[in-house]
C-alpha cells in the first residue's frame, strides 16, 4: 500500500520475477530508493526515483512498471480532459476570489437606528457586500463611520470568515429641560396637615410647629417687611407636616383570566454543538395572546455523559379570555397584596407613623381600607405676581 | 555499535545484536515483529520464510513466516512478519 507521501508526490507499482527479488532489493539499497517489496515480487517506487531506477536496473533485472499513480498520475491521465482541468482552475479562482470578499454585514447593538441605515452608512465609508477584505481597513472604517454619524457613539468592525460583524453603541439623546426659576415666590401647603418642622432658607415663616394648615395656605412668605418697606424675594425652605390619607382597594369577586385554548407545534430543531437545523417550522402568526413553550431533549450515554446533540421542540399555547370567580380567601389575599403595593408606592417618600386597616365584604367583592398617618414634606413653590 | 539512532518504546522488545557493521532493533507489531536493520549492503536471498542480508563483514539470516521487506534510506531495511530466528554469519560476503 502506498504511503501518503507517495500518494501526494506520485508513485508507480512494479513487478519483478521472484528470482530477481534479491537483486531488486540490492539495487534499491544501492540507489537509496525507499520501497516496499512483497514476497510475490510486487513493489512500489516513488515517481521521482522511477527514472533513475529504470536507467540503472534496465539491463540487470526484468521488471515491469505501471503508469504514474497518485495525484500527479491523476493529472497526467487527465491532461487531455480540458473540461475537468478548466473546472478545477475555475473552482480555485472562484474560491480564491470569493474568500477575499465581504459576503454579509451583520449589525448588532442598535436600538433606535435601523440596520439598513447603518449598512448604508457603512457602504458610504467603504464597507459593504462585495467589498474586498484586502482593501478594507477596519480601524479606518470605524473612525470614518464615527465621523459620519453623530448618533453612533462607538463602533467595532470584526471579520469572521467572509462576514463583517458590526457592533455599535448609539449616542444617548439627553436633553436638559430649562426650568424657569421664579423671581418672587411663596412656599404653600400642597395638602392638609399639622406642622411638625419648619426650616427657612429665605423668606419669612408664616406658620409655626403645631399649626394646622389647609391646602394652599402660605407656609413661608416671599414678602418681607423691612424698615425701608416691603421687599419681595424667592421663599425657600423645608416644611414637614403630619397628614392623614385613606387608601382603599376593592378586590372584585369575578376577574378576567387567560385560559389556554389551543396548543400547536411551532418548530422542531436538531442542535449539534452550536449548529442548529430546522426540521419543522410553523410560520403562522401567533404573536398575540400566545406563549411559546420550549421543550429541550438532551441525550446521554449510560454513564451519564451528555452528548453534544439535542432536540428542541417549541409549542404555541394560545389563550382565550374567561371569567373566574374567586373565593373569599383569594379575594382577601389579593386585596391585601394590592393595598400593600399601593401604600408602598404612594408613600415611598414619607414616614408612616400609624396604619389602621379595615376590610369588609360587599356585593362587588372585598373592600379593604387603610387610614395612613404619615409625615412628609408638604411645601411647594407658588409664584407671586407683582404688578 | 554503529548505525541507526532510532529509539523504541519501553514495551518494545529491544534486541541489539552487536556486530561490526550491523545494528538491529526488533519490536512487536500486529504482523508479528518488525526488525529494523542498518548497514545492509545487499540481499542474498529473499523468500517468504527467510531473508539473507549481506554486509561488508558478514551476513544475517532472518528466519520466520510470511516475511516481507521494505527498503529505507541510508542502507537500512525493515523486515516484518512472524520472525522466529536471527542468525549471524561472519566473513567477507
Amino acid at each position: 500500500m502506498a504511503s501518503l507521501n507517495e500518494l501526494v508526490f506520485g508513485y508507480r507499482k512494479g513487478k519483478v520475477e521472484p528470482k530477481d527479488m534479491p537483486k531488486l532489493t540490492s539495487i534499491f539499497l544501492k540507489l537509496g530508493i525507499t520501497s516496499s517489496i512483497t514476497p510475490d515480487g510486487l513493489f512500489t517506487i516513488p515517481e521521482k526515483d522511477s527514472g533513475r531506477f529504470t536507467a540503472y536496473a534496465g539491463g540487470r533485472i526484468r521488471f515491469t512498471l505501471s503508469e504514474p499513480l497518485g495525484v500527479p498520475g491523476f493529472f497526467i491521465r487527465g491532461r487531455k480532459r480540458y473540461g475537468l482541468i478548466f473546472a478545477l482552475i475555475l473552482i480555485c479562482v472562484i474560491y480564491f476570489l470569493s474568500s477575499g470578499l465581504v459576503w454579509d454585514v451583520r449589525v448588532s447593538g442598535n436600538e433606535t437606528l435601523s440596520d439598513q441605515s447603518i449598512i448604508d452608512s457603512l457602504e458610504q465609508v467603504g464597507l459593504g457586500v462585495g467589498t474586498s477584505w484586502r482593501e478594507t481597513d477596519n480601524s479606518a472604517i470605524e473612525n470614518e463611520l464615527l465621523m459620519a454619524r453623530n448618533d453612533i457613539a462607538w463602533v467595532s468592525v470584526v471579520r469572521r470568515g467572509t462576514v463583517a460583524y458590526v457592533r455599535i453603541i448609539e449616542t444617548e439623546n439627553v436633553t436638559y429641560e430649562q426650568v424657569p426659576v421664579p423671581s418672587y415666590s411663596n412656599v404653600i401647603a400642597d395638602r392638609d396637615g399639622v406642622i411638625e418642622e419648619i426650616t427657612v432658607k429665605s423668606g419669612v415663616a408664616a406658620v409655626k410647629v403645631g399649626d394646622v394648615v389647609r391646602e394652599g395656605d402660605v407656609l413661608i412668605s416671599g414678602v418681607v417687611e423691612t424698615e425701608r418697606g416691603v421687599i419681595f424675594c424667592r421663599a425657600e425652605g423645608c416644611v414637614r407636616a403630619k397628614a392623614v390619607a385613606d387608601v382603599s382597594v376593592l378586590a372584585t369577586r369575578e376577574i378576567k383570566i387567560n385560559e389556554p385554548s389551543d396548543t400547536s407545534l411551532a418548530y422542531v430543531r436538531a442542535v449539534l454543538f452550536k449548529f442548529s437545523i430546522n426540521i419543522f417550522k410553523n410560520y403562522r402568526n401567533h404573536e398575540n395572546n400566545c406563549d411559546i413553550i420550549e421543550e429541550i431533549r438532551n441525550f446521554t450515554l449510560f454513564g451519564g455523559y451528555k452528548l453534544p446533540f439535542k432536540l428542541e421542540k417549541g409549542y404555541y399555547i394560545e389563550y382565550s379570555e374567561a371569567t373566574y370567580t374567586r373565593t373569599e380567601e383569594e379575594m382577601t389575599k389579593a386585596a391585601r397584596m394590592e393595598l400593600e403595593t399601593r401604600i408602598n408606592t404612594e408613600f415611598r417618600d414619607a414616614d408612616i407613623l400609624k396604619l389602621r386597616t379595615t376590610g369588609e365584604f360587599c356585593n362587588d367583592g372585598y373592600r379593604i381600607t387603610s387610614r395612613v398617618v404619615y409625615a412628609t414634606e408638604i411645601g411647594k413653590e407658588s409664584v407671586i405676581e407683582v404688578n | 555499535m554503529t548505525g541507526s539512532k532510532k529509539r523504541l518504546g519501553i514495551k518494545t522488545i529491544l534486541s541489539t545484536i552487536s556486530e561490526e557493521s550491523f545494528h538491529v532493533e526488533i519490536k512487536k507489531s500486529l504482523r508479528g515483529a518488525v526488525a529494523v536493520i542498518s548497514g545492509v549492503m545487499g540481499i542474498g536471498e529473499y523468500t517468504e520464510d527467510s531473508i539473507l542480508l549481506l554486509s561488508h563483514s558478514g551476513r544475517m539470516t532472518v528466519v520466520g513466516e510470511s516475511l516481507g521487506i521494505s527498503v529505507l534510506e541510508e542502507r537500512t531495511v525493515e523486515i516484518y512478519g512472524r520472525i522466529t530466528e536471527v542468525r549471524l554469519g561472519y566473513g567477507k560476503s
